[in-house]
């Protein structure tokens, strides 16, 4: 399998989007996606999800949705063959395409690279179960950006031990609306506005040294919504809630002369109720422990937009 | 990708002169954040956007692989 791959450019990509924009690299993916295995298909949902070859040009090759490895490789191989097959001239891109895509606008075009990106980590926590059972082990991430100027309003403006400040609550309430989500089994939706208890996050200079201040994070969130909505794919929707209840509890280390920060880590732990349409919890809405970790993104940490980009309202 | 062995590297930054590294911050973080092998198939160089892989590929002649989800694969699905 790692032999067939690398005859490949892999890359994975967020579907919805891709389904459903109207720039270049949507219009190139709409242009194989129908000859696809999911071609024509309106239900139970119209969704293109899967795995797919193509050539450079968009040329459909083969696809498949699956995980089991046997299939996989038997479709990396047709797709090889295809392309071996295949004349020069339907292999690339042309020039119009080339100038289109360069002209493609994506919102990870925005990452702030001079602010702070942390990686995001959520799971079921004190879990009791079969280690063989995925639904033991899961586990899903995102990320959240920060721009230059809100990582800066983390840090207090006296750098004195014990000098603090309130983090703005634009940011903390998007950190806790978009991101303190249950999606440990799979994608839920963000919280409305209107689902905001509570959330503060304070920042406290624990230590300054060699142009460094330390920094403790401490506060807590609570969200609460209740509604109507299906639980399962199916079905009619009915009276439902859900939330999380956590404790924030965190270390960041700000570089004085690069405005920058070094390190940072945040936990978010606490309970979690209820259960939305994709995430899994049908069986298991009451209250449970559940943990977030926000850590410090490394330079190779893959730059995807936030799972909720689209509600950080940035132009 | 931050895995386990970077974090410890992290807790020792994060440590402040009242705070051993094994603290049970670190401790509780590590539950959290996942293990190398949770994250094995992240060694396929999986690129994250499929108009920079289509012109790569294009320039390489090679054919392109795309993983196409609900949800980015690389981030929360």
């Amino acid at each position: 399998m790692q032999e067939l791959l690398t005859q490949f450019v892999t890359v994975a990509d967020e579907v919805g989007r891709l389904q459903r924009g109207g720039d270049a690299e949507c219009d190139l993916f709409n242009g194989f996606c129908e000859e696809g295995h999911y071609g024509g298909r309106a239900k139970p949902t119209n969704t293109r999800q899967g795995i797919y070859a193509i050539a450079p040009s968009g040329k459909f090759l083969a696809s498949i949705n699956t995980t089991d490895a046997d299939r996989m490789a038997a479709m990396l191989q047709q797709a090889m063959q295809r392309w071996r097959e295949l004349p020069a001239a339907e292999r690339q891109l042309d020039a119009e395409q080339v100038r289109r895509l360069g002209e493609s606008k994506r919102f990870e075009d925005r990452y702030p690279q001079d602010g702070l990106v942390l990686a995001e980590y959520m799971r079921d926590l004190d879990v009791v179960g079969d280690d063989n059972d995925w639904l033991t082990r899961a586990a899903n991430e995102d990320q959240a950006w920060f721009r230059k100027e809100e990582a800066a309003s983390m840090v207090p403006a006296s750098h004195d031990v014990g000098a603090h400040v309130e983090l703005p609550s634009r940011l903390v309430d998007r950190l806790v609306l978009l991101h303190l989500v249950d999606s440990v089994r799979g994608q839920a939706p963000s919280f409305p506005k209107e689902a905001l208890v509570e959330a503060s996050l304070r920042s406290e200079v624990t230590a300054v040294a060699e142009g460094r201040v330390h920094l403790r994070l401490s506060g807590k969130s609570k969200t609460a919504q209740k509604g109507k909505w299906r639980v399962e794919d199916r079905g009619d929707e009915v009276e439902h809630g859900r939330g999380i209840d956590v404790q924030f509890e965190g270390r960041a280390v700000w570089h004085v002369a690069t405005q920058r920060f070094e390190a940072f880590a945040l936990l978010a732990t606490g309970m979690r109720h209820g259960a939305t349409q994709y995430n899994q919890r049908g069986n298991d809405a009451a209250p449970k422990a559940i943990g977030f970790a926000f850590v410090l993104a490394t330079a190779t940490h893959p730059r995807v937009a936030p799972a909720f980009w689209w509600e950080y309202g940035w132009r | 990708m931050l895995c386990r062995p970077l974090l410890a590297l992290l807790s020792g930054l994060l440590a402040t002169a009242q705070e051993p590294v094994a603290d049970t911050f670190a401790a509780r973080l590590a539950k959290i954040v996942p293990a190398a092998e949770e994250l094995a198939w992240r060694t396929v160089p999986w690129r994250a956007e499929l108009r920079t892989a289509v012109l790569e590929a294009s320039r390489l002649d090679k054919p392109v692989l795309l993983w196409a989800m609900n949800g980015h694969p690389l981030g929360q699905t």
